[in-house]
């Protein structure tokens, strides 16, 4: 890949085992460019989760070294979980605001609304400051759960299998308006999630891992041209690189 | 705002409970007439009304003391309990030791320590309190350290991600993820408090114009005005329905953006 592109961050010979004694990674290694949307594919169990908890410092490895381009700080990292993860008695405005809160107690109230509504303008939720989670769809909480992750400005967006959980017609338009907004922005992304057709459509790069203890198998780039639509998905070369992916998954299996 | 729960509204709810009360009244009236039952052996609905109008004033003048007694004891074990949940909840060393010692206060029938109390505390209200604020708080120290334990792992990531210190984790995410489990276990607790105060009035036999209404019901049972103290009998049974309603419409009213508990039923 292209050598000269700054690294957001780098992996190296990463190694997870749990306290239980399972070994879930195997030596990872993987350089992430910045501005760069990079998936992580894999069956479940496969350390994925657990590669992006430590990307995220959630979780240290058991051997091995992540070295991150920014210095530590609580607002280098945006992360989106599986679920949308919202407080459930805070309003759309409070849940957003909270690691601005988090990371600067003094921040001002104009500050604060400023950026809510940014994000929220992102996202397409301009107007729903004041609903609470109960009220909001599926599709819109995890809408609410990105606008979190991006209201700091992240040098990173780390997502796990964020979409995993919603209907497809809801995952689709998900799908693309996160396209949309990347091919804007151009964030750093690194993707968690076990769809092959979600992973072509969204990155610039796939990396396949082999189930547990999870190693990487495969590592290829997505070389369709920027901007991409919907459209996408109906073409025949979309489907021969999702047929590819596939085969790495299968090459992951044979072999021991 | 939705106004009261309406869990309590509507025919199948109001009308027919009160409609059956009513029969089962009329019931009794008429057997304690039919067959000469004196009033002193059981006295009928009409008696029990009559002891009401007669001594009404006399009986809420002790309503008041029961009431202020298990009123402050609930308060008590409402805060007593939140503090104690929430220092048994930061460590697992700390919970290990001190929750049996929560437990003992459960399991322990606090007719048994009244006679110390008693000997060791000269002011009765305070004899009171602490025995109602006895049988109160542990349902609010197990429920919200449950609701302490609780808290959305995920959220917890994200409380860790954002470097959120010890007090922004407490009141940002630990607080408002225990505070359905601290209402549950406050809405025990009231009716605990009202039996606390019962039980301990009845023990410490209080007497005079500051005693409550359980030691009245009690001297009216040995001077046989069983009319009268079945009127206080009714009254500290109204003041628990009161007291669960007050706290439910409470819980209601405090979650009633985000909790099940308070989900709208047409929502």
């Amino acid at each position: 890949m292209n050598g000269a592109a700054l690294a957001a961050v780098t992996v190296d010979h990463v190694t997870k085992v749990f306290s239980s004694g399972t070994e879930a990674l195997s030596p990872v290694s993987l350089r992430v460019e910045m501005g760069s949307f990079a998936s992580l594919v894999g069956p479940s169990g496969c350390g994925k989760s657990t590669l992006l908890r430590m990307v995220a410092g959630l979780t240290d490895p058991t051997s091995g070294t992540i070295s991150r381009s920014w210095p530590s700080g609580p607002e280098g990292i945006g992360f989106v979980f599986q679920d949308p993860t919202l407080m459930p008695w805070a309003t759309v405005a409070a849940n957003v605001e909270l690691p601005l809160r988090l990371a600067n107690p003094g921040i001002s109230t104009a500050e604060l609304a400023m950026r809510v509504t940014g994000a929220l303008q992102l996202v397409g939720l301009q107007g729903f400051t004041g609903a609470f989670p109960r009220e909001l769809s599926g599709g819109m909480r995890m809408r609410v759960s990105i606008a979190r992750a991006i209201v700091t400005r992240p040098r990173i967006l780390l997502m796990d299998e964020p979409f995993a959980a919603l209907d497809e017609f809801t995952r689709f338009q998900l799908n693309e308006d996160l396209l949309a907004l990347w091919q804007e922005n151009r964030w750093t992304v690194l993707f968690v999630t076990h769809s092959i057709r979600e992973a072509v459509f969204l990155s610039e790069r796939i990396v396949v891992m082999s189930p547990r203890p999870g190693r990487i198998v495969a590592d290829m780039p997505v070389a369709f041209t920027v901007p991409r639509t919907a459209a996408l998905r109906d073409t025949h070369a979309f489907t021969d690189t999702c047929a590819q992916v596939g085969a790495a998954f299968g090459g992951g299996m044979a072999v021991p | 705002m939705s106004a009261p729960p309406r869990r309590f509204v509507g025919f199948g709810n109001v009308l027919l409970p009160i409609l059956f009360g009513i029969a089962l009244l009329a019931m009794w009236e008429w057997a304690v007439r039919h067959y000469g039952v004196p009033e002193y052996v059981v006295p009928g609905p009409v008696a029990i009304a009559r002891a009401f109008s007669r001594d009404g004033a006399d009986l809420l003048a002790g309503l008041m003391v029961t009431l202020q007694v298990t009123v402050a004891a609930l308060v008590l074990a409402a805060i007593t309990g939140a503090v104690f949940a929430f220092a048994l909840a930061q460590s697992r060393l700390v919970e290990q030791t001190l929750f049996p010692y929560a437990v003992f206060l459960q399991v322990t029938p606090i007719v048994t320590i009244a006679p110390f109390i008693i000997i060791w505390v000269s002011n009765v209200f305070v004899v009171l309190l602490i025995l109602a604020w006895m049988a109160a708080v542990f349902p609010v120290i197990s429920n919200t350290l449950l609701g302490l334990k609780s808290a959305d792992p995920n959220l917890k990531d994200l409380f860790q991600l954002y470097r959120a210190n010890r007090w922004q984790t407490a009141t940002k995410l630990l607080l408002p993820s225990a505070l359905p489990h601290f209402l549950g276990g406050l809405r025990i607790s009231g009716g605990l408090a009202l039996i606390g105060t019962v039980v301990a009035e009845m023990v410490a036999g209080t007497s005079g114009t500051r005693s409550g209404l359980a030691s009245r019901l009690l001297e009216a049972s040995y001077r046989l005005e069983l009319a009268r103290a079945m009127a206080c009998f009714v009254l500290l049974s109204a003041t628990g329905l009161v007291l669960y309603v007050v706290l439910d419409t409470l819980s209601h009213y405090l979650l009633r953006h985000w909790h099940e508990s308070a989900r709208p039923k047409d929502g």
